[in-house]
């Protein structure tokens, strides 16, 4: 009876803890430019690609305790202070790039090194998933690549290094609530009892 | 054998506990998916019609083209906030081109600021022009002269529409891009003088490649303003553009330009007096390039001053009439996320049409009685959109755990 107990919980969080994610594809990239990836994007859906572009934009927040950052990277550096934006228009050749996680620390050294390569006009080398038109995170649509590899100068980084999915990264908390939600009902049960 | 009973029971009850937050999120995205199925098949509409018509499109999805105005947060309530805009049917574009430009309409000094900046920021003479950037300088030399040609083709259009004022200074814009592809032409032949013997020290190598891409930096912001200048053609022609020259910038910068390449000239003498010939030529060789550089840039201010004051004499004192636009509005528990969806739309520039989508309504919208408002669900712009009912919990849960919050209040006491 124990191990159906058990089988149910792990069942039951790993249902409570599932969202549609981009999988990581460990495979050759294809060198791309990112006038390719706007023009045709048919023929680059859901495969790993490699660019370089230069930084014109980018945000950096949290959701549900991830790290979330987007750049926005265009075939030509732009002129002027570099904003929080990630809405061009009158740019047509840019992609955003987008990665999230738990490696916070990581993800900040990707962020920093990203924003001085931006300043100082450097490109920004990038591997990742093309899978543009999906939603992320609290974006409807909009992000087109999902980030495996940055590199900036001689610089290379595995932005996916010490990622916790999801799952173990709730787990301790969710068992957390479980125990604590137990523990009140079982003391209203306690006072009911005659 | 009862006290299994109740641990089992427990068990049960804390998973209930657990997950119930996560189903009705699990609802709640169910909610907003049909919502946006319900979007997408909607008819597309064009917003004045709705605005003539409104009782055609009433309790209806609508997929709306227009322009943002007065983007709007607040909060409302407790827990409740509001993000609002005014829509703008197309056909409005200019009032509201005129309106929304007071805001950019310094980015022609602002550009010009950047590549002044861009262009003297190494005032070393000891600089030269290494072989290798050869090509890059060519290359922005003819679309330099390409870009003058373009703005000339300009100047002839503002003519033919009897703008001759201000063909005048474009006209001058012309000539100062024609003569900022001979100094980009003069810096190629510059880099083809480059002695490697002269450049084999990495310190050497290092600096004169920086100076190299502050040229080419300068050159590409140029190239830029050229290109906005000229699709800002209509609001010129219709004297709906003007900016402040004098207040903001000056010559100064040019003659800075002109400085370094008469100190350069100099330090090339100096190196000839000491038998470093190569070194020597290579240096009259960047001097002779700056100075073009620094002519073209000169001549530059001076065509955007003389557009400036001739603008400045044109320039239509609008303001925006009220006139046609519906009211948009969405009212939610999800705090941060309409204030990102609100950031977002403060983002868009210029005169950017936006989609939205929502339900058309005549009804009170806060302490307005009866009003035509269209109740958002979604917005596109850029290949980029945001639904607003993203994470928006329903009244009931915000109710139960204000009780809860209540409830705990209480129990302190």
């Amino acid at each position: 009876m124990k191990y159906i107990c058990i089988s149910v919980l792990i069942l039951t969080l790993m249902s409570c803890s599932s969202s549609e994610v981009v999988e990581r594809i460990d495979a050759e990239a294809i060198q791309v430019e990112i006038k390719d990836l706007v023009d045709t994007p048919e023929k680059f859906e859901n495969k790993l690609v490699k660019f370089s572009g230069y930084l014109i934009g980018s945000e950096y927040s949290q959701y549900d305790d991830a790290e979330i950052f987007i750049i926005c990277l265009a075939d030509e550096p732009m002129s002027g202070d570099l904003t929080e934006r990630i809405i061009f228009p009158d740019i047509k050749y840019k992609v955003r790039v987008a990665e999230d996680g738990y490696n916070d620390s990581v993800l900040k050294q990707c962020y920093t090194l990203s924003q001085k390569a931006g300043k100082l006009g450097l490109p920004i080398g990038v591997v990742g998933v093309y899978a543009p038109g999906r939603p992320y995170f609290y974006y409807h649509k909009g992000v087109d690549v999902y980030l495996q590899e940055l590199h900036i100068d001689s610089r290379m980084l595995n932005t996916d290094y010490d990622d916790k999915t999801k799952f173990s990264h709730d787990a301790p908390g969710t068992f957390k609530k479980v125990y604590k939600g137990g523990k009140k009902v079982f003391e209203v049960i306690k006072d009911l009892i005659p | 054998m009862s006290f299994t009973r109740i641990t089992y029971l427990i068990f049960i009850l804390s998973l209930l506990f657990s997950c119930t937050s996560v189903d009705e999120e699990g609802d709640e995205a169910v909610k907003i998916e049909e919502k946006v199925e319900l979007a997408e098949k909607a008819d597309k509409s064009v917003l004045g019609s709705v605005l003539e018509n409104p009782n055609v499109y009433l309790n209806k999805t609508l997929s709306l083209k227009g322009m943002l105005d007065a983007v709007e947060f607040k909060k409302l309530g407790k827990h409740t906030h509001l993000v609002s805009f005014k829509f703008i049917p197309e056909e409005r574009i200019d009032e509201w081109a005129q309106i929304r430009y007071d805001a950019e309409k310094y980015t022609f000094i602002t550009r010009l600021q950047e590549a002044d900046k861009s262009f003297t920021s190494h005032k070393d003479v000891d600089l030269y022009i290494r072989p290798d950037a050869a090509k890059k300088m060519a290359l922005m030399a003819h679309d330099f002269k390409a870009a003058s040609q373009e703005v000339k083709a300009m100047g002839y259009v503002l003519s033919g529409l009897g703008k001759d004022s201000l063909s005048l200074g474009v006209d001058q814009i012309a000539k100062a891009f024609e003569k900022l592809g001979e100094g980009f032409f003069a810096l190629e032949a510059a880099a083809k003088k480059g002695d490697l013997e002269d450049l084999k020290d990495e310190k050497v190598q290092k600096k004169c490649e920086e100076f190299e891409e502050s040229l080419l930096s300068g050159g590409r912001i140029l190239l830029r303003l050229s290109k906005q200048l000229q699709t800002s053609q209509i609001l010129l022609t219709k004297g709906l553009h003007s900016f402040d020259y004098e207040n903001r910038l000056s010559l100064k910068n040019s003659y800075a330009i002109l400085t370094q390449a008469s100190m350069i000239r100099a330090h090339a003498w100096y190196r000839r007096q000491e038998g470093k010939t190569s070194q020597a030529e290579m240096s009259l060789a960047l001097a002779e390039a700056l100075t073009f550089v620094g002519e073209g840039n000169k001549t530059l201010h001076l065509g955007f001053k003389e557009l400036a004051v001739e603008l400045d004499k044109t320039a239509v004192k609008y303001a925006l009439k009220a006139g046609p636009a519906l009211q948009c509005a969405y009212v939610g528990y999800n705090r941060s996320h309409l204030d990102r969806c609100s950031k977002k739309l403060q983002q868009v520039p210029g005169n950017i049409p936006v989609t939205i989508t929502g339900t058309l309504l005549r009804s009170n919208l806060r302490e307005q009685v009866g009003v035509l408002w269209l109740n958002l669900n979604s917005f596109e712009v850029d290949g980029f959109s945001m639904l607003f009912p993203f994470d928006d919990k329903s009244s009931s849960e915000i109710k139960a755990s204000d009780f809860y919050e209540w409830m705990e209040g209480v129990d302190e006491k």
